[in-house]
């Protein structure tokens, strides 16, 4: 769906809305106009008078000594002091203009690597976004980060001065900066050059020495285009494509890859299939999803191998059915974990209220369900039972986990939060 | 009437139903607070019209003062979020373009707050990174990760038409 189409959906919702009569209206807001310049001019002249006296009393004041006259106790300023005050208080309302960083990768607890982008959006035709990428690395477990190499410019043409598709995926090393533009690094971000992918790069998934690109040919609002997935060495090369693997038309895909040999596919909605293989991607399986799961899917699998699929009702309100399934067996059978209150279910319990921005498995048992206006919850027994999170919801951008306690959280605000006991309790990395 | 009245009433009868509509898209309330905060906001116009009238984009002050203005209010009344629009929505026409606005409507209220002003500012009141920034009161690197993660759930929920699937 292009930018265009999304501000024509705009401008259609909002005529529903009808304000009231603007002669009225209009009346009323000029009195109120009227009523504020009064009230204004009378708050100035009321300031200059004040300022005059203070002024006159400043003045009587060092006629007589300042600090050192008269018989003085208490408290005083001094005019320097209080030129300080001024001036500290000045730079102390100062905003930072820091970008935030975006698809952090920890190694460890304290050293990572991230993408900063800064995209400019023209209001002139043709309205092209013109974006500066850079590489960063942080070597204090998040609080501080900066650029490792050459800034990449790149300019998306007639994008109606929207944001382009940008994600990165990185091994420490090796990593690609993909999207409606590819970009690859061997070099962990020092240098950048174009990738040979044609096409919008959906998803881009390193796992030890080999890499997988999941490319659409053309944009989400083409029904008729199918996805397809490419494989090339971690250390470049070419591209080829993963001939058996299923072309699917669905608008957003998951490509989960827990291990170089198992591979999971799956549209994020209106399907009920998982395609599955154990084989590097020679060959494929299809099962069945639970029925649910046809609506939102999402999928989660961590390095044992387990695969999680949590899934959810479509929902036009803030509520929405949610299901927690397990499987041990690559998506054969599935069992059902936890679920919003149903009669004559024992386990685990996830609330109605909430509708899910993003689901992750970062251990064997270590669960992490994010709704979209907060809050986020914890499991550490498999969904079992469930522990809200003190970070605040709503304005979590990304999560991210170095293994099943330590993990990092970067809010819209750029502020990054980390926490070392699998989620549960957060604190402030970088403001 | 001064010559200055008459442009500011040309001013309001252009600018002052879609300032409303944004706020509601926004906020997502038929009551008196969007009306309010746009009043305000015009009001304070009038009062400084012949420095207003004077910007390259006038209308974007008023947006700006106006969304601030609204949030101020939210502050104080401790509002909860927003119920859905689809409750509130009513239109008389075609069921297909009525599908079309709830879907948009039930679609930015899925949003976060900040996300679905910063949306609506943009594609809506078409305002750019730095005066969204003004009206939001953050930084501009804010207002670009803002827009970009409301935009991607926008796109992901009306390409999948998921929040229309109930109804």
């Amino acid at each position: 769906m292009s930018d265009d189409q999304i501000t024509e959906l705009f401008e259609r919702a909002a005529e529903t809305y009808t304000p009231d009569d603007n002669g009225a209206v209009l009346s009323a807001v000029k009195s109120r106009g009227r009523r504020r310049a009064r009230i204004h001019k009378f708050e100035v002249g009321v300031a200059a008078l004040a300022l005059a006296v203070l002024g006159a009393a400043i003045v009587a004041w060092i006629s007589v000594g300042g600090p050192r006259g008269g018989s003085q106790s208490g408290h005083y300023l001094s005019i320097s002091s209080l030129s300080r005050l001024v001036s500290d208080s000045a730079q102390a309302t100062g905003v930072s203009t820091d970008n935030a960083i975006v698809d952090p990768y920890f190694a460890n607890a304290r050293q990572g690597i991230a993408l900063r982008s800064d995209c400019v959006l023209s209001t002139a035709p043709p309205r092209d976004t013109s974006c500066t990428l850079a590489v960063v690395r942080s070597d204090d477990g998040g609080a501080t980060w900066k650029a490792v190499g050459q800034h990449l410019r790149v300019t998306f043409p007639n994008s109606r001065a929207s944001y382009p598709f940008i994600d990165f995926t990185t091994n420490g090393k090796d990593g690609w900066i993909y999207g409606d533009e590819t970009f690859v690094t061997h070099d962990g971000g020092t240098t950048l050059t174009r990738d040979s992918l044609a096409g919008l790069v959906s998803n881009l998934s390193i796992v030890g020495g080999n890499v997988w690109a999941l490319v659409r040919p053309c944009p989400p609002s083409d029904p008729a285009c199918g996805s397809r997935l490419y494989s090339a060495s971690v250390r470049g090369g070419s591209w080829d494509v993963v001939t058996s693997a299923p072309a699917l038309t669905y608008p957003y895909l998951s490509l989960l890859r827990p291990s170089v040999n198992r591979a999971y596919l799956a549209a994020q909605a209106n399907a009920g299939l998982l395609y599955s293989t154990k084989d590097g991607g020679s060959s494929w399986d299809h099962h069945s999803l639970p029925p649910l799961c046809g609506q939102l899917l999402r999928l989660s699998a961590d390095t044992h191998d387990d695969l999680w699929a949590l899934c959810l009702s479509a929902s036009a309100t803030n509520s929405q059915m949610k299901e927690l399934y397990r499987s041990r067996d690559s998506g054969a059978t599935w069992s059902l974990v936890a679920t919003t209150p149903s009669e004559g279910f024992v386990a685990g319990s996830l609330p109605t209220s909430g509708i899910v921005s993003s689901f992750t498995s970062v251990g064997r048992d270590e669960l992490v369900v994010v709704l979209v206006r907060g809050p986020i919850y914890v499991s550490h027994d498999g969904g079992k039972s469930w522990t809200e999170s003190d970070l605040p919801g709503g304005n979590l951008q990304q999560l991210t986990f170095s293994n099943p306690l330590t993990g990092w959280a970067i809010l819209y605000s750029g502020e990054v939060y980390r926490t070392s006991d699998g989620g549960i309790h957060w604190s402030l990395a970088r403001r | 009437m001064a010559r200055e009245d008459v442009e500011f009433d040309l001013f309001f009868a252009e600018h002052y139903p879609r300032v409303c509509r944004a706020l509601w898209l926004s906020l997502g309330s038929h009551d008196q607070g969007v009306e309010d905060a746009a009043q305000a906001a015009f009001a304070k116009a009038f009062q400084k019209w012949r420095a207003v009238a004077r910007l390259d984009r006038p209308a974007t002050w008023v947006y700006v003062v106006a969304f601030r203005q609204a949030t101020r209010q939210n502050r104080r009344k401790n509002r909860v979020l927003p119920p859905t629009l689809t409750q509130e929505a009513t239109c008389a026409d075609g069921s297909e373009e009525l599908d079309d606005r709830l879907t948009v409507a039930a679609a930015l209220d899925r949003l976060p707050p900040r996300q679905r002003m910063a949306t609506v500012l943009r594609f809506y009141g078409d305002l750019t990174n730095r005066e969204i920034a003004r009206a939001m009161r953050c930084s501009e690197g804010t207002v670009k990760a803002t827009v970009h993660a409301g935009l991607k759930t926008l796109r992901f929920l009306l390409e999948t038409r998921e929040v229309d699937d109930e109804r």
